[in-house]
């Protein structure tokens, strides 16, 4: 080993003091230049990828013309948040979404398209992704997406729903989720690392999950 | 990428290493699920192979499984940096890597010039040592030059994508580099780090 490599591999024991604070200072950075830096190779990819999605949506907007014409809109009784909506709900694996892009489920599109109401909050859940891959919701990137979103003025964070467990047994989870306007889902500030899909959360039994349910800035200790 | 070190994390963390402590063979994938996209983007960074960078990303695990127990991390997202860091140098060591063009050959060139007497002297004094040396004298720099430094020679992060992360012009991350390397051979010196 020569002496900058031994250099190299001696800097690799700073203390996570330090290494802390350099997180933390680039956490705190707003992204967006870092798409500038990107491989042409990614643009490619990220252009191939919005094809498909194109053409996936003009297929769910073909589907949705021939079969859901009279789109049913259910609201809440408490208010005018939307947290519901029925519609064809495509599989996840053709929304999957590519890092900068965003999709909106057929019910989800439908809801806020049908609703002329401004005012009115949508209660969504918001799947993440990084290079076509979900995020765990308790991850990092989670959280930090989050956080930034919120900083944006958006009421997005962690909502509740449940899932079974064991024999008949029910257990709670978190997911990331939004009480977001018409408005802002439409121009929702999509960072070019990840990938977005609104669709209603449903629990396990297919009841969808109730606005009263609320979002929470902070995750606290329950995540599936 | 950043590492987590949001309280999620912690207790994920927490989560995570008490499953190695354990002995439980999920500690493996549940540290992969959260650690795996950090890890693979340290070791993609320094050698720029996806082949290499995914045989070191796949035995971090293995070096984790063999650390923890008896070590018990206090960020494991730093320890299991650590670990793909350094297979990373060992796998560009012995694959002569340089040809690739991965990050590391830049930055062990830069390095070079804080070496005391010169990259082509024979032995910096080693390695414990060394370590603790470094620690202090980050500690001496402005926090933005030591964040940029580690940014640099800890993530091995190409310079586009440290502006990219902290919004500061390529060239202003280039003369605060330079300068602290410039500090980091007097500090060796004047340490007696030196053949």
């Amino acid at each position: 080993m020569n002496n900058e490599e031994r250099l190299y591999q001696a800097i690799g024991e700073v203390d996570d003091e330090l290494l802390e604070r350099m997180e933390q200072a680039m956490a705190e950075q707003p992204t967006g230049r870092a798409d500038r830096n990107r491989n042409k190779g990614r643009l490619l990819w990220q252009a191939a990828l919005s094809s498909v999605l194109i053409a996936a949506a003009l297929l769910l907007i073909f589907n949705d013309g021939l079969f859901n014409r009279d789109g049913n809109v259910t609201y809440t009784a408490s208010g005018p948040v939307v947290d519901r909506a029925i519609g064809n709900e495509p599989s996840s694996s053709v929304v999957t979404p590519g890092n900068g892009q965003i999709v909106y489920f057929d019910s989800v599109r439908h809801a806020f398209e049908t609703n002329k109401d401004s005012r009115t909050k949508y209660f969504v859940a918001i799947d993440l992704f990084a290079d076509d891959m979900p995020l765990n919701v308790g991850s990092f990137d989670t959280h930090r997406e989050l956080k930034r979103l919120q900083e944006l003025g958006l009421q997005v964070g962690y909502a509740e729903s449940w899932t079974y467990q064991g024999e008949g047994g029910q257990v709670d989870y978190l997911y990331a989720a939004g009480l977001l306007t018409a408005e802002q889902l439409k121009n929702f500030p999509a960072s070019s690392e990840y990938g977005y899909a609104f669709r209603f959360a449903t629990n396990a039994d297919g009841t969808p999950v109730p606005a009263e349910n609320g979002v929470r800035s902070e995750s606290k200790a329950k995540i599936k | 990428m950043n590492s987590p070190s949001s309280s999620i994390s912690e207790s994920q963390d927490e989560k995570i290493i008490d499953l190695f402590w354990h002995r439980s063979e999920s500690a493996i994938g549940e540290a992969s699920r959260e650690y795996g996209r950090y890890c693979y983007s340290i070791s993609y960074n320094i050698l720029r192979s996806t082949e290499d960078a995914e045989e070191c990303f796949n035995d971090t695990w293995l070096r984790t499984w063999n650390a923890i127990p008896p070590q018990r991390p206090g960020n494991l997202s730093f320890f299991v940096g650590r670990i793909v860091r350094n297979l990373s140098l060992d796998k560009f060591r012995s694959k002569k890597a340089k040809r690739r063009g991965g990050e590391i050959s830049p930055i062990l060139e830069e390095l070079s010039e804080a070496i005391p007497g010169g990259p082509d002297t024979e032995s910096l004094v080693l390695d414990r040592e060394l370590g603790r040396v470094i620690n202090d004298f980050l500690r001496t720099l402005p926090e933005s030059a030591c964040n940029l430094f580690l940014a640099r020679y800890w993530h091995s992060m190409p310079l586009a994508e440290i502006a990219a992360k902290f919004g500061v012009k390529e060239n202003n991350i280039k003369a605060s580099l330079f300068r602290t390397r410039g500090k980091l051979k007097e500090y060796l010196e004047k340490e007696g780090m030196q053949p």
